[in-house]
Order: C-alpha cells, then sequence, then structure tokens
C-alpha cells in the first residue's frame, strides 16, 4: 500500500474523531460511548466501576506497550512476549489506545457490540502489529476480569435482610433485592482486601429521644421536611442514580443517569481537557482514577453488608413519620457507608495529586440528564459537596457520610502513595 | 438495536378507532356476530386520548364502559344499555328479531357529562319500572362525580334523582349493586369506589384503618325509599387503599342472607363480607381464602360444578402465551411478597382465581387445574350456560389499551423516547405516550365440560376476533331460549353476538323463570332456585350485578341437562319457599309470584354426621419452621426441598400395647417423643439426649429393633437443603431404646452418612433375622438436581451398620416395602422428584433393579409419597403415588414433558438448573430474561432486551449443542395416581379430579367409614413455592371412598367428610390405641399436629 494511501487510513479516522480537536477530548469522547452505554444497560454503581478500571487499564497497557518509559506498565497483566513490542507514531498510538478501550469494553459490556463500529473503524487506520498488540492485551485485560470473582458471584447465596428496626429493609416503589451482595469478593487492584479500611462501626440504633442515632435520624428527617431549594438542588445534581423508577398506576418505568463513578470519570475528563491534556497524559489520568474507584466500591460494599444498615426513609416511616419520603429515590442497598462520600473523597484524593488542590472547573456531567451546571473551586469541594448532598436527599444518615469521607479519603491517598510512580508530575498547564 | 425497539413498539399516533380483526370463518358456530347495519347499534366507547385526559392523568383510563341488560318497558323483551367514559352512553329498545332503537335522547339521558363507568339496573323505587344508576369517576371535582339515578318514569323516559333518594354517592365509583341486604323487602345499595391516587410508599397498618370518603365503598340502607350511608355501622372497608373494581352479590355460605365479594385492584385485598343477618357484615377473605388474585378485575360468582354451593372467580391479567408473559413478567421478589402477607395484603398471585366452595368456610382454588387461570388482561367474567347442556360455560373479555406494562417499555424505551422529545415532562410523557403499541386481544369462551374443566371453544364458538372489550351482559335478545352476547368496546362498535343453539337445532335444555315480588323488590333480587333432576341439583341466583361494570335484570335462565327434572324449590329474598314438583317439563316458561310462596325458609337438613371428627389439640406439638429461603441458594430450582416434614414414626416404646409417636423436629427444633395413656391422651417423654440434637433437620425416622434386644429403637434420618458451606449436619442417628429412654449409638455404629437423606426403610433383605435399613438420598448441599447415592445398610445382628450397597437413585423423597409378586418377599419400592417409580428386589445374593418387568411404563413425575395397599380387595398390594398434581400451569404429557438441563452451562462450577415447560405446543425456558441473565451472567451480551428473549427457546437461547450434551431430568405426568397390582406389574389408573388439587405428600388407607372397604386419605399442599408457581393449598384432606372390587373411587365432599385440615401436611399415620381404637395423627408443616378421629368410634 502506498504511502499516500496509508496516510490516509491514519488521518481518516483521527479526522473523524477530530469533531473534538483536542486529543485529551478525543479520549474523553472515546470513553463517552462507553459510558452511553452503561447507561442504557442499566448498571449498578459498583459493576460501572468494575467496567471503567478495565476499560481504562486495557486502554492504558496499551499505550504502556507502546512507551513504556512514560508510561510504565501496572503489572497487573502478563508480561508482554517480546515479540509484540513495538512502537507507532502519535496517531497510530492513540488509536491504538481507543481500540483496547472499546475492545475491552464491547467483551464486558452487556450492549458492548454497539461499539463494534467505531471499533472495525478505528482498527483499519492501525497497522496488523499494532492491532496484534492491541488484542493480547485486551485478551490478557479480559482474562483478569474474567477470573476476579465476577463470574463466581452468582453461586453465591442471594440476599436475605436481616429482622429487626435496624437493618436494612427493600424499599420503594420496587422493593428490589439488593444490588451484589458479595461484592467483597472482587479481586482489588491496590487494596490488600476489602475491609483494609473498614470504618467505625455505624452508630448504633436506638430510638431514645437524644440518643446519638436518634439524632441522626432527626437530622434527616428534619432536612428533607425544611424543603430548602439549594439543598434539594445539591441533592438532586449528585443524584447519580443508574436507574429511578416512576411509577403512574400500572405503568412502571426507568428513567436512568449515570452512576457515582460515571459523574467523577466525568469531572476527570473536564479537566484533562481543560488542560490540554495529550491523550496519553488523558489516559493516564482516567486509569489512575479508574482503579481508585474499583477498589472504592469494593470497600463501600464490603462494610455495606457487614452493618446492614436500616435507611433513613424505613426508620423514619416506622417510628416518626408515616408519610415522610427522602428528596431522592433510596437505592437498592444497605446504607452504610454512603459510597458517594466514599467514591467521591477517593476520587478528590486523586485528581487533586494531578491537577492541584485549588483547581477549579465547571461540572457540565449531568446536563444531558437534565441537571444544571455547577462550578467548584476544587476536587476537594465538589467531593465534600456531593458526600453532603446524601443528607440532603434523605438517603444517609451523617455517620454513613462522615466514615464514608474517612474510608475514601485513605483509599484515595493510598493509591496516591501506591502508584506514585505512575501519576504525572504535577502539572496544570500544556502537558506533552 | 434501539431504532428496532422503536419501531417495534410504535403503532398508530392516536389510539384511533379500531375495527376488530375478525378471525377466519368457523363452521357451525355456536354463537355468531350481528352488524350494527341488522341491529341498529352503533354504540362505540370513545376514548380520544388528549394531554389532558389520558392513561398517566387518570390510571383507569383504560378500563373501558359497562352494559346494562333489561326490560324498561316491560314488553317482554330485553333492552340494551350501553355506558361510555367521555361521553353519555346510549339506550337501545328491543324491537325484537335483533332490531333495536336508540331511544337515548328521547328517554332524557343524553345530557350528562363526566367520566361514567359502571351501569347498574333495578327497580330501585319499587314501581315496578327498571331504573339505571350509572357510576362516575375520573379527575373531576366531586359534582361531576356524583353517581346519577336515572327513575324510569314509565314511559320509556328517566329522571334523575340521585341526591333526593341519598344515592349521589361523590366518591370515585366504578359499580354499585341493588340487593335486599336486610330481608326488609326493599333494596339497599353497595358502592364499589377507587382511588386516583398513588399509594407506593406507605404505612400499611396506618393507611390501612385510614377512611377515606371518596375511595372508599359505601353500603347505603334503604329506609322508606332513601338511602342512609351506613358503611361504619355495617363494617364495610373503606380504606384509601381500596381500587375497587369487581363486585358481586351472592349468598355464598347458603344460609339465606346475601354476601358480597369486592375485588381490588393493586396491592390491597380482596373482601369477602358474610352477612350476619343484623343489617352488618364480617368481612372473612383471610380466614376462608388462602390466596387471591393480585389485580383483581372483574368476577363472577356461581356454581360451576353443580354441587349447590356458589363458587368464587376472579380476573387478573396474566397472558396466556409464553411471549407475553416473559415481556410482563417480574421476577420472583420474595421479600415484597412476604411483606405484603406480613402487612395484612395475603397471598396475592397474577393469575384468575376459581375458588370452590367447600361449604364449610373454606375454598379450594383451582383456576389452573381448570384451565381459565390466564386470559391476559382480563376485564368481565360471566358465568352462563350458552350450550343449555346444565353445567355453566365461561365468558371473559380482555384488552389493555397500550402496552405499557411491557418490560422493555419500562427499562429501555421510555427513558429512551423521553430523552429525546422535546418540551415540559407532561408533553413529554404525552408524546411518548401515543407511540406505544396497542394489542387487541381476543375473548374468551370456555364450555363447562363437567369434572371442573374448561375447554378454550372461543374459536369454535364464533367469538374468535380481537378488539378491547370490557363489560359484558348476557341476555336473551331474541327469546328463543338461548343466551345472547352483548360487550362493550373501546373504540369499536359493541359486540352482539346471537347464539345460534336453536338455529343450528342444538337446543339444549332450559327451564325459564319469571320471578316477580310483591314488596319493593319488585324483580324478587337475590332469589334462590333449585333444580332437581335425576342426575343432581343445579342452582340459580336471580342478582344483577356479573362480570365488570355490568348488570343484567332478567328471568333467570336455568339451563339443564337433557333431563326432565323432579321437582323446582325457589327460595324468595325474605326466606319464603315455592316449590314445584308436578308438571315440569322441558324448555318450560316459569312464571312466579312471590306472595305465592307458600313455607318459611327451612334450611337444608345438615349432612349426616362426618366421617371424621377434629380433636381439640391435645398433643402439645408445634412444628416451627426456620423460614429459610432455598431459592436464595439456587435461584432457578423450581421446587424448594425444604419444609418437608413433619415426618412421624409409630410403635410401642414401653411395650404396653399402645402406640407411642415420634415427631420429627425441624432444623433447630428437636424431635418430640409422646407416649400413649390407656385414655388415647399423648404424654410427652423427655428425652433429654434427643432434645440434644435439635441442630439437625430431622428428614425421616422410623422404630425397629436395630440391636436385637426386643425393643423398638429409634433411627433418624437427618436432611434439608442448604448451601454447600451452611454447617448444616447430615449424619443420620441412631438411637438405642434403654428402658424407654433413648440413647445416641456410639460412633462408628452407623457408616458415614453425613448427606441430606429423606426415608429409611428398616428392611431385612437379606432374610439373616436382623433389620437392615436402606436409607434414600435427597439432593446435594446447594448442587440441585444433583443428588447422593442411595444406600443399604446391613446389620450386623447388634445393631452396628455397613454399607452393603449403594447406588444414586435421584432425589430420592419415599420409599417402602411391599410384596409385589406375592411370594412372600417384601420388595423394595422408591420414588422421587424427576424420577419415575423404582423397584428392587434381593435376589440370589444382591440387590437387583426390578422396575422394567414391575413398572414397564416409566411415568416420571415429581412424586412425593408412596403408599402400599390392597385397594381393590383382590388380595395383592397395590400402590399409590403423590405426586405435584395437575392443579399447575405447567401443563405436562408424554409427548410434551415438563425437562430440567442442568449442566454447568457458564463453567462456574455449579449447575444451572433450567426448567422448561410446553406452551401451546413448543418447549420454552421457564424463567424469565431476569432470572436468567441473573444465573447465567453472559447471557446478558446476547437478551440485552426483553423482547430478543421472550420468543426464544433453550437451545436458542444456549446453543443446540449445549443443551443436547447436558445432563436431563423430565417429568412426563403431574398427577397423583394409584397403581392396580396385576399379577406383579403395577398399572396406572386415575383417581378422582380432586386428588390433584394440590401436591400429595402424605397418603393413608383404612376402611375409615366402617363399611368393609378399604377408604383413601390424601393430603399434602406446598405453602413455600416459587411465586410465579404460586401456593398450591387447595386440599384440606381428601378422602376417598373406596369401591373395592368396581376399583373406582369417589371423592367424599369435605362438608360429609368433615375434613378441613388448614397447611401443608406432610405425614399421617394410624396410632392404634386401646380396644381397637385408633386415631390419625397428621404432621402439618410449621403449625401444630393434628389428631383426627373416625365418628363411628364414639369416645
Amino acid at each position: 500500500m502506498s504511502l499516500v494511501v496509508r496516510l490516509l487510513f491514519i488521518l481518516f479516522p483521527c479526522y473523524m474523531l477530530a469533531v473534538e480537536k483536542r486529543p485529551a477530548g478525543i479520549y474523553v469522547h472515546a470513553l463517552k460511548q462507553v459510558t452511553d452505554i452503561m447507561v442504557d444497560d442499566v448498571t449498578s454503581p459498583v459493576a460501572a466501576a468494575r467496567y471503567y478500571a478495565y476499560t481504562t487499564l486495557a486502554a492504558y497497557e496499551t499505550l504502556s506497550a507502546l512507551q513504556p518509559k512514560d508510561y510504565p506498565s501496572f503489572g497487573y497483566l502478563p508480561v508482554k512476549p517480546a515479540s509484540l513490542l513495538s512502537t507507532a507514531r502519535t496517531g497510530v498510538r492513540d488509536n491504538a489506545v481507543l481500540l483496547a478501550m472499546w475492545k475491552t469494553a464491547a467483551a464486558l459490556l452487556p450492549s458492548g457490540t454497539r461499539l463494534r463500529p467505531a471499533l472495525d473503524s478505528i482498527a483499519r487506520s492501525i497497522p496488523s502489529e499494532i492491532q496484534n498488540l492491541v488484542e493480547h492485551i485486551t485478551r490478557q485485560t479480559l482474562n483478569r476480569a474474567g477470573t476476579d470473582g465476577f463470574r463466581q458471584l452468582n453461586n453465591l447465596p442471594r440476599y436475605t435482610p436481616r429482622r429487626g428496626e435496624a437493618f436494612w429493609q427493600p424499599t420503594g416503589p420496587a422493593f428490589m433485592a439488593p444490588v451484589e451482595p458479595h461484592w467483597r469478593t472482587i479481586r482489588t487492584f491496590l487494596l490488600d482486601s476489602a475491609s483494609q479500611f473498614t470504618p467505625l462501626p455505624p452508630v448504633p440504633f436506638d430510638m431514645t429521644v437524644g440518643s446519638p442515632f436518634r439524632q441522626l435520624l432527626d437530622e434527616v428527617h428534619t432536612i428533607v421536611l425544611e424543603k430548602n431549594p439549594e439543598k434539594e438542588g445539591i441533592a438532586r445534581f449528585w443524584d447519580c442514580n443508574p436507574y429511578h423508577i416512576s411509577q403512574i398506576g400500572h405503568i412502571e418505568f426507568g428513567i436512568k443517569k449515570i452512576s457515582p463513578g460515571g459523574h467523577w470519570m466525568g469531572i476527570a475528563g473536564i479537566a484533562c481537557i481543560q488542560n490540554h491534556l495529550s491523550l496519553p497524559a488523558t489516559a493516564q489520568t482516567h486509569v489512575l482514577l479508574a482503579l481508585t474507584l474499583h477498589d472504592a466500591f469494593i470497600a463501600c460494599w464490603d462494610e455495606k453488608y457487614r452493618s446492614h444498615r436500616v435507611r433513613p426513609e424505613t426508620a423514619i416511616r416506622a417510628a416518626l413519620d408515616k408519610s415522610w419520603q427522602p428528596v431522592l429515590q433510596t437505592p437498592p442497598f444497605p446504607e452504610y457507608l454512603s459510597g458517594h462520600s466514599v467514591a467521591s473523597s477517593a476520587a478528590a484524593q486523586v485528581l487533586t495529586h494531578i491537577f492541584g488542590p485549588s483547581y477549579p472547573f465547571a461540572d457540565d456531567t449531568e446536563l444531558e440528564f437534565g441537571l444544571p451546571l455547577r462550578s467548584f473551586a476544587s476536587f476537594e469541594e465538589a467531593a465534600r459537596e456531593a458526600s453532603i448532598s446524601r443528607l440532603y436527599g434523605g438517603i444517609h444518615f451523617r455517620d454513613a457520610i462522615d466514615q464514608g469521607i474517612w474510608q475514601g479519603t485513605r483509599i484515595g491517598r493510598l493509591a496516591c502513595s501506591k502508584l506514585s510512580s505512575y501519576f504525572p508530575h504535577r502539572n496544570r498547564k500544556r502537558n506533552r | 438495536m434501539f431504532r428496532q425497539l422503536f419501531q417495534g413498539l410504535l403503532f398508530a399516533p392516536t389510539l384511533g378507532f379500531v375495527v376488530p380483526q375478525d378471525s377466519k370463518p368457523v363452521e357451525d358456530p355456536l354463537f355468531e356476530a350481528v352488524t350494527s347495519g341488522q341491529t341498529g347499534i352503533t354504540f362505540a366507547n370513545q376514548l380520544p386520548e388528549t394531554p389532558d385526559l389520558n392513561i398517566i392523568t387518570y390510571e383507569y383510563f383504560y378500563n373501558g364502559g359497562g352494559v346494562g341488560a333489561g326490560d324498561f318497558n316491560n314488553d317482554g323483551l330485553v333492552d340494551l344499555y350501553f355506558s361510555a367514559n367521555t361521553h353519555p352512553g346510549r339506550l337501545y329498545l328491543n324491537r325484537g328479531n335483533f332490531q333495536f332503537e336508540d331511544i337515548t335522547d328521547k328517554a332524557g339521558l343524553h345530557h350528562f357529562s363526566g367520566w361514567t363507568t359502571g351501569v347498574s339496573l333495578a327497580d330501585v323505587n319499587g314501581d315496578g319500572w327498571l331504573d339505571i344508576y350509572l357510576c362516575r369517576s375520573g379527575n373531576h371535582p366531586p359534582e361531576k362525580r356524583r353517581n346519577l339515578l336515572f327513575l324510569n318514569n314509565g314511559n320509556l323516559t328517566f329522571t334523575e334523582k340521585a341526591a333526593s333518594l341519598g344515592l349521589a354517592d361523590a366518591g370515585y365509583s366504578t359499580m354499585a349493586s341493588f340487593f335486599d341486604m336486610d330481608r326488609d323487602g326493599d333494596l339497599d345499595a353497595y358502592v364499589l369506589n377507587h382511588n386516583v391516587k398513588q399509594f407506593r410508599n406507605f404505612d400499611a397498618a396506618y393507611v390501612k384503618n385510614q377512611i377515606d370518603p371518596d375511595a372508599g365503598d359505601h353500603l347505603y340502607e334503604n329506609r322508606s325509599g332513601i338511602f342512609h350511608d351506613i358503611t361504619r355501622e355495617a363494617g364495610i372497608r373503606s380504606n384509601p387503599l381500596g381500587y375497587g373494581l369487581g363486585l358481586n352479590i351472592s349468598d355464598i355460605n347458603s344460609d339465606g342472607w346475601p354476601d358480597i365479594y369486592v375485588s381490588n385492584d393493586y396491592v390491597e385485598e380482596d373482601y369477602l363480607y358474610l352477612n350476619k343477618q343484623d343489617g352488618s357484615f364480617r368481612e372473612v377473605l383471610k380466614e376462608q381464602l388462602p390466596h387471591i388474585s393480585n389485580f383483581s378485575m372483574g368476577l363472577d360468582i356461581a356454581d360451576i360444578n353443580n354441587d349447590g354451593l356458589q363458587d368464587i372467580f376472579t380476573l387478573d391479567m396474566l397472558p396466556r402465551d409464553n411471549e407475553r408473559q416473559k415481556l410482563l413478567y417480574a421476577p420472583d421478589n420474595f421479600e415484597l411478597y412476604n411483606n405484603m402477607v406480613e402487612n395484612g395484603f395475603h397471598h396475592q398471585l397474577m393469575r384468575n382465581m376459581l375458588h370452590l366452595n367447600n361449604g364449610n368456610g373454606t375454598f379450594s382454588e383451582i383456576g389452573q387445574l381448570a384451565g381459565i387461570a390466564d386470559t391476559d388482561w382480563s376485564w368481565a367474567a360471566l358465568f352462563a350456560d350458552f350450550n343449555n347442556d346444565g353445567a355453566k360455560d365461561l365468558f371473559v373479555t380482555n384488552g389493555y389499551g397500550r402496552d405499557m406494562i411491557n418490560r422493555d417499555f419500562m427499562k429501555f424505551y421510555a427513558n429512551a423516547r423521553l430523552k429525546h422529545l422535546q418540551g415540559d415532562t407532561d408533553s413529554k410523557m404525552f408524546s411518548m405516550l401515543q407511540s406505544i403499541r396497542s394489542t387487541p386481544l381476543q375473548n374468551y369462551l370456555f364450555e363447562n365440560q363437567g369434572n371442573l374443566h374448561f375447554k378454550d371453544q372461543t374459536i369454535a364458538w364464533g367469538l374468535g376476533g380481537a378488539d378491547f372489550a370490557h363489560g359484558a351482559a348476557y341476555a336473551d335478545l331474541d327469546n328463543d331460549g338461548d343466551l345472547d352476547l352483548v360487550f362493550n368496546r373501546m373504540n369499536a362498535q359493541a359486540g352482539i353476538y346471537r347464539n345460534r343453539s336453536v338455529e343450528t337445532g342444538k337446543t339444549g335444555n332450559y327451564l325459564r323463570f319469571y320471578l316477580s315480588s310483591h314488596t319493593a323488590n319488585t324483580q324478587a333480587l337475590g332469589t334462590s332456585i333449585k333444580v332437581f333432576t335425576p342426575d343432581g341439583i343445579r342452582i340459580f341466583e336471580k342478582q344483577s350485578v356479573h362480570g365488570f361494570q355490568s348488570s343484567m335484570v332478567l328471568p333467570v335462565h336455568a339451563g339443564l341437562p337433557d333431563l326432565t327434572p323432579d321437582s323446582i324449590h325457589v327460595t324468595w329474598p325474605d326466606g319464603k319457599m315455592t316449590r314445584l314438583t308436578e308438571d315440569i317439563r322441558r324448555r318450560q316458561t316459569i312464571t312466579l309470584h312471590h306472595q305465592d310462596a307458600q313455607v318459611p325458609f327451612l334450611k337444608e337438613a345438615p349432612p349426616q354426621a362426618t366421617l371424621f371428627r377434629p380433636v381439640p389439640d391435645t398433643l402439645r406439638y408445634l412444628h416451627r419452621e426456620m423460614m429459610v429461603n432455598d431459592f436464595k441458594v439456587q435461584p432457578l430450582i423450581p421446587n424448594m426441598v425444604s419444609y418437608h416434614g413433619p415426618e412421624s414414626a409409630i410403635g410401642d416404646i414401653n411395650g404396653d400395647g399402645l402406640d407411642d409417636l415420634y415427631l420429627c423436629g425441624p432444623e433447630g427444633q428437636p424431635g418430640a417423643l409422646f407416649l400413649q395413656n390407656r385414655s388415647g391422651k399423648f404424654i410427652p417423654s423427655q428425652q433429654p439426649l434427643l432434645a440434644a440434637d435439635a441442630a439437625y433437620e430431622d428428614a425421616y425416622a422410623e422404630f425397629f429393633d436395630a440391636d436385637g434386644d426386643n425393643d423398638l429403637d429409634l433411627y433418624v434420618v437427618s436432611g434439608g437443603y442448604g448451601a454447600p458451606d451452611s454447617g448444616l449436619p447430615l449424619q443420620d442417628r441412631l438411637y438405642f431404646n434403654r428402658g424407654g429412654l433413648f440413647s445416641p449409638a456410639d460412633q462408628g455404629t452407623l457408616p458415614n452418612l453425613a448427606f441430606s437423606g429423606s426415608v429409611a426403610v428398616p428392611w431385612d433383605y437379606d432374610k439373616d433375622g436382623d433389620l437392615d435399613v436402606f436409607v434414600g438420598a435427597r439432593v446435594e448441599q446447594g448442587r440441585y438436581p444433583y443428588a447422593p447415592e442411595s444406600v443399604l445398610l446391613a446389620n450386623d445382628g447388634k445393631g452396628s451398620f455397613t454399607v452393603a450397597w449403594k447406588q444414586p437413585l435421584g432425589m430420592v423423597t419415599h420409599a417402602l416395602l411391599l410384596d409385589v409378586d406375592g411370594d412372600g418377599n417384601q420388595e423394595l419400592a422408591v420414588c422421587g422428584e424427576w424420577s419415575s417409580l423404582l423397584f428392587f428386589a434381593y435376589r440370589e445374593g444382591s440387590l437387583r433393579d426390578i422396575s422394567s418387568s414391575v413398572f414397564p411404563k416409566p411415568l416420571y413425575g415429581w412424586w412425593n409419597t408412596l403408599h402400599a395397599a390392597d385397594l381393590d380387595g383382590d388380595g395383592d398390594t397395590d400402590l399409590i403415588g403423590g405426586n405435584w398434581g395437575t392443579n399447575s400451569s405447567i401443563r405436562v404429557s408424554e409427548k410434551e414433558p415438563m425437562e430440567l438441563f442442568y449442566d454447568d452451562f457458564d463453567r462456574n462450577g455449579y449447575p444451572d438448573p433450567i426448567l422448561c415447560a410446553y406452551i401451546e405446543g413448543v418447549s420454552y425456558p421457564f424463567p424469565t430474561r431476569d432470572e436468567m441473565t441473573d444465573q447465567m451472567v453472559g447471557l446478558r451480551k446476547k437478551f440485552v432486551t426483553y423482547d430478543s428473549y421472550a420468543r426464544m427457546t433453550l437451545p436458542g437461547i444456549l446453543s443446540p449443542e449445549e443443551v443436547q450434551a447436558s445432563p436431563r431430568l423430565q417429568v412426563n405426568t403431574l398427577e397423583t395416581l394409584w397403581f392396580e397390582n396385576q399379577e406383579g406389574i403395577f398399572q396406572p389408573r386415575s383417581l378422582p379430579v380432586e386428588v390433584n388439587f394440590a401436591p400429595i405428600h402424605a397418603v393413608l388407607s383404612g376402611d375409615f367409614d366402617n363399611d368393609g372397604v378399604c377408604d383413601v386419605l390424601l393430603a399434602g399442599n406446598a405453602e413455600q413455592t416459587r411465586i410465579r408457581i404460586g401456593r398450591s393449598d387447595a386440599n384440606y384432606g381428601c378422602l376417598l371412598k373406596g369401591m373395592g372390587s368396581k376399583r373406582v373411587f369417589t371423592c367424599v365432599p369435605p362438608l360429609a367428610s368433615g375434613l378441613a385440615i388448614q397447611g401443608a401436611v406432610r405425614s399421617l399415620k394410624k396410632i392404634e390405641g386401646t380396644g381397637g381404637k385408633w386415631q390419625i395423627i397428621a404432621g402439618v408443616n410449621n403449625r401444630a399436629a393434628l389428631l383426627l378421629i373416625p365418628q363411628h368410634q364414639r369416645p
């Protein structure tokens, strides 16, 4: 094939993707397509975090194979055979990264085949030896995913709620079985175990007026009754409920949104674009965040299904106020810890480490779901708001938030230290 | 993918006028449609959807209208009124010969608005002219919702007078019924209301105790022509959760006073109000009906089996075909189900329910057995004898405006569509709504074939075609002696169907009763007529409300068999009777007047003393189950293994000549030993060493002399089910009898038997003088349907056992010994779940499988129990096999068996048991898409949508190769059968249909009625099941009277047997006492044990 033709093959898909002219945007846009499929398939927060981890890992390891000095391999996958080591020009390298992301997503996600056309198109622009490399890395990634415990989950017993007012009961309107009670068995990337950062136990259930628990309960009860528009707006902004069920008579349907993990992956994308990062640097940012979120949800779920704590709406309606409803729809899993608090706090640690502590950004991730834009002065501010939003939403007690922040922060810091050599030099300006 | 989804779910943007699709012409149908061209009936219930008024703004938008059939001008011809929702209805005067004249405007019935629902006809003011009461609902202010009473002025004009009579009920009304509640000669009224608000997250106890004046039902007492609200005093429920859609009045408990059945949509349970005869009612549904339909809509009450007792049939929304079921069903949610039960909403299952009245305050639900449980989204049910053969047939209307219950709509379509639409939420919702598919459905017409079976004759009887049909009525419109059909359609002309019995010469037999009363209840509503024919009795009630939102005030049409009636008993509403005993001819019209009634009401003589009487609980044993859920361990298995106890063992422990009793204990509860004293009472025996073994789940127990010291020792089989690592102890236990105290044998006395077992049969198979033991294996923990090997233990003569033989026999449930060939040696019979009966003989030094020679045609069933006895009195031993029964949505046969494929399809170390059953000729997997993908996650890629899964067979879901290669089990009969021993070969024989009402787990034979012939008692039920299968609880103790050499059993009705055993019976044993007396002990799961004594044994 002539050079001209080869160049055309290389440039054409790049031109297609140059709807997003900036390289960071190309990566972010590609990941957004994965996110869109996850949303359509209705993916739980924990499952979403796992998908993000493996798709961004495959992308990054492809990058690493092509530029090992700048982007060292994590070592989660077996060492590549020497025959597969290769180099590539920028364009090919970038496309190979996206190809690996999409191939992994296509295999893992239920509706992953929707990525076929884009995937096939981009593959055509990549020389076959690089395609082989991508294929190898993808397969290794899928092997690890296939042996991380996920495939054994449905062998484990389904959940039976414990009896007693202190314990989680299914919540309306659908009273669904709780999501992934055995998620603690999923293999971690960073944590030595799901229980490495076990928080304090939840405040013990006690309806006596003035008791610590009663105060927590009253707080949620009252805050929702205030009907404060600003607080309600914050709650809705950080709702991140993948499947909100609406019921009208016999009609029932679900309204879909991104998960908490998806929201923070979106924020990472905003920062990468804002900083005009290269595609490799974007890939690096995303995988660091995704691996952290992956483990954060494992740790959070480990505690949820250790304490089996009741949700505010169940306890409030049983004892205080028969017609009380939360602002948000209570998600279908136990209360303690707050997933958003854990995930957001961990994410803020990682993104701060990359982009800096006072990094302002405008968060537009929720616009497509009918929610407004919100601006933040830092990741920390956003994470704190995300955490407290769960109290405003009436779906969490404050201790689940506070301890969630504690756990998430620990996990984020662990990521920063354990993976320190994988982080870029702190840099807010143009990056190579 | 979504583009295809959109196209699949799109239909016309507006719910336009639908021409009902006709079916292909049928040869000589019973009914034929009569066109509006001939009848002049052009009425159609027009339902234009607008942004302000649609299914989203008003949840009952698609409920349709009603039909009123009655004679408004007393000319002997039945006229018709049709109610519409968004516009006034129409009144058609019958001019004869199926020609009608629209007299709505002349009659003054054209000038009201609002949302009209049900039409109730009655002579409300007792002036001899039929009035029209219209119910109204909708999102309107009270003034526009008040029900309307159009009093007949006697000249085919009507005047609205609801307010002045006190009947302008402002609730959201569905229907009303006029009936003489207090037997004082005037008509009272029950108004059925529903709520228009949503109730999703609420405190059940709190809301159930509230009174909602607009959503709650009302009862009005007629005092001198004015109606007074007596709802509270009368004990009528009126809470906000009442979404009342169905109403019937009938004398359900045969005491001469009218009772009320209300069916409620959504979460609130139905109500059964029994008349207390003092102006109030007692609500008893939860006591008498063990389970009910969930989204109950229309209903009808009639005697469908001609036993003189009124049966109840309620409608729900279960589709008949696999595809629609798979698009509709939500996965089983046990927490939600149990929550509903605990909150007082009772056991509700989504299918039609046929509650057969047992006459003793219990009902047996047999809709599935009868074949009428699944008629899709159904509205009206009407029982009437359409072919005049003496059995009441069934007509069901159905149809729902748009397919929004479709799970793809819920999970994908709604969100996708809403995201793409512009505008505010309400207009977006309306646009989305308009693009949802609308599927007209075929109604159903069933022929009652007797023996509790209904045959779908819809097409053959000319009712094919698809539409959206709601309220319906039957009436003899042309006075030719057969009943015609009329029904109200949404967006289409009303259906008028002429019954062609007369035209086709198949007139059949009937009597037609014109009733009138001198009281204000001029039409004598509430009259009950009993017709005696040589083959039995048939009862007919004159009630005005049947089905859905519709009523009929007609002469009583009594379809009869082709026999001349002997006599007729007419019981008028006040209890007086008229008896006709002479000169009754076939196809006669009989006119009767209330004032000619001769005698006061005589309650029928109670039946002779029953055969059994229960003994008050003198046996202090309450079986307490740990409420486990086997489906949490293996979500796809069809049945739970748990809840199999308590079994019992009988034997004389202390040598005093009286049988003693051991009742098996479930996990966490010790087994209990009782010693019988001379007065037939059972005294608990303190057995600390038995109590120490409470952690075991006793599956079975037997007394036998294990150590050869001439007393009875106790062998207990440990069983149960759980996850592989559950820690449930499974080793069997042998307790030696040491002077009445049982102590466990030392370790090593028994070999390793740590598997879940089900039965132990002491058997001296090798005839060496000591008792060996066969132990049947039940299941491998967490790996159903794999089962451990069953074993034969050889006794060394001193009570020490070793394994002499072992073989995998599948999931054994029971076994026993019997002499198959009459040679004096005993053989072993074994039954199991997913097995055929197996037989083993010990011959020439080894145990041989003789099944194929003794039981040549394998019958694979869900066998629970075997019983051996000489049932036909010919000297050899016959068998009974207790099976699941045929009261099941799954129908099996040799050609269309139920199958279980259980390979580890997803290669993650555990079997994936997939149940497949035939529906309409094709074998489909039982699990829904969500249940399947929950078990095998990889399938989520293959079946993203419910639609992609809905039509799939198992080879399509997995692959033909995988299915072919998979281990497989089958069931080709679910019938409980007896097996006649004919010279050593067992021939299957059927039993009365009542035996198949529920799973049979325990069988006992004996001469219970002291007539010298062997009778049989069968009991069982299954209370813990998959929700979609539903609890099977229609058996209250089925007694079969033996006929000896005639080899036919007849079922003894409950009123005669005296049996009303509640719960899941797991064992029946006969216990001998002093002086030849005996009792029956019934072990009932999670309840107190029961003792039964035959009546002929006076205490």
